[in-house]
């Protein structure tokens, strides 16, 4: 089979359907704070980077960890990926919210990292992850570096959209 | 070797890129080059890992080679090849697909003749196929996110 199906339809998978259900249904009925079009690409951000992230250090030779029941591809971990961005989404959103300033934007950081943490320490109790050569110590030093990146990543599109007008739009000759 | 060879291809390709006038809005720029990476990322997956098409794993550097061409230098050459056709007329585009095409197979090419990845299963036609269904799986996305940027930015 090209994606393998589930061995056993577990806690794993509970977990990943009951936390994407909450997440994009928070996402569907949020009000607007931002242009979708900048909500597209955080989306695709956190897919991309968890997607390069896993398959670079969780599959061989590396093989660090495991994500869900095979040690393959399987189609619950094209679900994992998905499962992320509305929360990452919620990260912006508050963000964009209330503004955080000086050290307070540091505390944001660390208080979102540390969320990560929980959630990823609960994924592994429903064996979602499993770990071999890797800790819950490592995936803080990259949820850091990953929420840094994702709200520099919401400003400067923030503001790029902002500072662009229809006129600049470059290529109405398309398609 | 390999890992120079491409990482030098990279930096031409990404200063000849960055040094002309782009036609696609930045936005349109991340857009395509995170869809590559989902998409090219998934097949690599299941054609190396799941259906043993690909053995990639010879040493660790040929691993991070690996890496770093699907992460960097497909995405680049897919965002340029669309940043030129995206002004020409629709029929022109589909003229020009074949090339697009062919430059991608003979990167996969490349990379196979310098003992990146070896191909066990895998015949190289396939990469046309492979290729083709590529820009079409991007391409309709594209055109989507495109109308919309279009929408909000007026």
């Amino acid at each position: 089979m090209i994606l393998p199906l589930p061995i056993r339809f577990d806690a794993n998978e509970w977990y990943i359907l009951i936390n994407s259900t909450c997440g994009y249904l928070w996402l569907f009925f949020s009000p607007k704070r931002f242009p979708h079009s900048i909500s597209v690409l955080l989306v695709l951000f956190c897919v991309s980077a968890a997607i390069i992230y896993d398959h670079a250090i969780a599959g061989p030779p590396l093989d660090w960890y495991n994500i869900n029941d095979y040690t393959k591809y399987e189609l619950f971990d094209v679900f994992t990926y998905f499962m992320y961005a509305p929360y990452a989404l919620l990260c912006v959103y508050l963000y964009d919210k209330f503004k955080p300033k000086g050290l307070w934007f540091t505390a944001y950081i660390v208080l979102w990292s540390l969320l990560c943490v929980g959630f990823e320490w609960l994924a592994m109790i429903c064996h979602v992850f499993k770990f071999h050569k890797w800790s819950l110590v490592y995936s803080f030093s990259v949820y850091l570096i990953m929420t840094s990146l994702y709200l520099r990543l919401f400003e400067y599109l923030l503001r790029k959209f902002h500072s662009q007008s229809a006129s600049s739009f470059p290529s109405k000759r398309a398609e | 070797m390999a890992f120079s060879i491409l990482f030098s291809l990279t930096v031409i390709l990404g200063n000849a890129f960055l040094s002309i006038r782009k036609n696609l809005h930045p936005f349109e720029i991340l857009f395509i080059w995170m869809v590559v990476i989902i998409i090219h990322h998934n097949f690599i997956t299941i054609t190396a890992g799941n259906l043993k098409l690909f053995d990639v794993y010879d040493n660790s550097f040929n691993y991070w080679t690996m890496v770093f061409m699907r992460t960097v230098l497909i995405p680049l050459l897919i965002v340029f090849y669309f940043d030129r056709m995206v002004v020409r007329r629709p029929y022109q585009k589909w003229v020009w697909l074949p090339l697009g095409i062919l430059m991608l197979t003979g990167l996969e090419y490349l990379a196979e003749s310098l003992g990146v990845y070896r191909l066990s299963g895998w015949k190289m036609w396939w990469s046309l196929i492979e290729w083709l269904a590529i820009f079409l799986l991007i391409h309709f996305p594209w055109l989507w996110y495109r109308r919309l940027l279009d929408k909000e930015v007026k």
